[in-house]
């Protein structure tokens, strides 16, 4: 049995809303919560709760690249966390999110598919990252993001050996290595009023109202991985670079609570 | 003339790509009678299919028509038709990247896209603002300003070769 390693973490924010009130997020982040699972974490913003689990399996690659293991992410939005969702299979919100999670994975390179190759051509990891909404209230991709991103660093791999003689793999459950994460995306999300107004951290009822949302998301280093805009209300150039900005400023806030969490669970 | 909808307001129509060989066909029907479980009383309800080249739609064509969809949604104007349907069935022919331009364009729209990262901006009429944006990639905050900038040149060139076209149209006649 493994032990719990739990932490919860209540972080505050404040951000500038339209230069006049301070807008506070609020986060209730705990990692490793999911014992079964090789990697998860549990993120609530606001009254948003999404929960990531990442379990590892071993596979062959896919011939055409044989040096890559895969990432399969899946987000989830059960009949439970909102009266909107029926159950059955998946509607177009949940898989237009999964969608987007999978291209923030690719765009940002957070885990490079090479690193998940453990023999060329023979075998890989293939990490299920599934993402569950337990209560909805607005800004999923962000939970989403955050979530994903937490429970890929919580992430604990055995070592893999292949046998040379018989050509078998041997699980060694004892040394485990954490993922290697190459860039740490953050998704910021804004919800457009009247064409002119940018809130930030939506709830589902703002998100209703609005004629439109702006998705960004940023890596550390400041670069875009993605500016997702369905549609919606035109923004001018100004007020997209506007965005860009908070979100860039909001990345270093919450890298900076992720990485408090996660030093406080390493064992040393 | 396709069947199962009451008219048509456009002819189907390709827009090929010389560029690079993206070609998707577009047919839009409606507003015709809704389905009572979609019909929205205020507004016309649209829908967005999205047909890939070989087998069926999976996610990416999901994520596609949903990005579609709210972009047509906000051009589009659906109040002047409340409690139908308009239908854009989209069918991409072949694919050489950069698929939802010419999606865009075949729907009727203004597109425009810069290439370096792949961002698409979409950029509506005459106040060049962004009307839908999607990147392929990460760019640094300035490559995304150059690429906004991109967008918007090009939008200006293609909202004049519509006005040429359609006058070209007219004034014979």
């Amino acid at each position: 049995m493994m032990e719990s390693k739990q932490l919860v973490q209540v972080g505050c924010y404040l951000m500038p809303f339209e230069g006049k009130i301070d807008f506070i997020e609020q986060y209730f982040f705990s990692s490793g919560s999911i014992t079964t699972a090789d990697g998860s974490a549990l993120v609530k913003l606001g009254n948003t709760t999404v929960i990531c689990g990442v379990k590892a399996e071993l596979a062959a690659p896919a011939v055409d690249s044989a040096n890559k293991g895969y990432i399969v992410p899946n987000v989830e939005l059960p009949s439970l966390c909102a009266e909107r969702f029926r159950s059955g299979p998946p509607g177009e919100e949940a898989q237009a999110a999964s969608q987007f999670i999978a291209d923030v994975i690719e765009n940002s390179q957070m885990i490079v598919k090479e690193d998940l190759c453990i023999a060329n051509g023979k075998l890989a990891w293939v990490l299920y990252c599934d993402i569950i909404c337990l209560d909805y209230d607005g800004n999923l991709l962000d939970a989403s993001v955050f979530a994903l991103l937490a429970a890929l660093k919580n992430v604990q791999l055995p070592l893999v050996t292949i046998n040379e003689e018989t050509g078998s793999s041997e699980v060694n459950l004892k040394q485990k290595n954490p993922l290697t994460i190459r860039k740490h995306p953050v998704a910021t999300s804004f919800a457009i009023f009247d064409d002119t107004l940018l809130i930030v951290d939506p709830t589902a009822e703002e998100e209703d109202l609005a004629t439109g949302t702006v998705t960004i998301v940023t890596d550390e280093e400041g670069r875009l991985c993605s500016v997702h805009k369905p549609g919606g209300s035109p923004l001018t150039g100004a007020k997209l670079q506007d965005c860009i900005t908070r979100a860039i400023t909001r990345h270093k806030e919450v890298k900076k609570l992720i990485d408090k969490v996660i030093k406080s669970i390493t064992p040393k | 003339q396709p069947r199962g909808a009451g008219r048509t307001l456009r002819e189907p129509c390709l827009w090929p790509r010389s560029i690079c060989d993206t070609s998707v066909l577009a047919g839009l029907y409606g507003p015709a009678e809704a389905k009572i479980s979609k019909e929205l009383p205020d507004r016309a309800a649209l829908e967005v299919l999205l047909r890939p080249k070989v087998g069926l739609p999976g996610v990416l064509e999901r994520s596609r028509e949903q990005l579609l969809r709210q972009t047509c949604e906000a051009v589009v104007l659906g109040v002047l038709h409340p409690r139908t349907a308009i239908s854009l069935v989209l069918q991409v022919l072949s694919d050489a990247g950069s698929v939802s331009f010419p999606l865009w364009d075949g729907s009727g729209g203004w597109g425009t896209q810069s290439c370096p990262t792949a961002p698409s901006c979409w950029t509506p009429r005459s106040e060049r603002k962004v009307l839908m944006s999607t990147t392929k990639g990460s760019c640094s905050v300035e490559e995304m300003q150059q690429c906004l900038a991109a967008a918007q040149r090009a939008a200006t060139t293609i909202f004049q070769f519509y006005r040429d076209s359609v006058r070209r149209r007219y004034s014979k006649s």
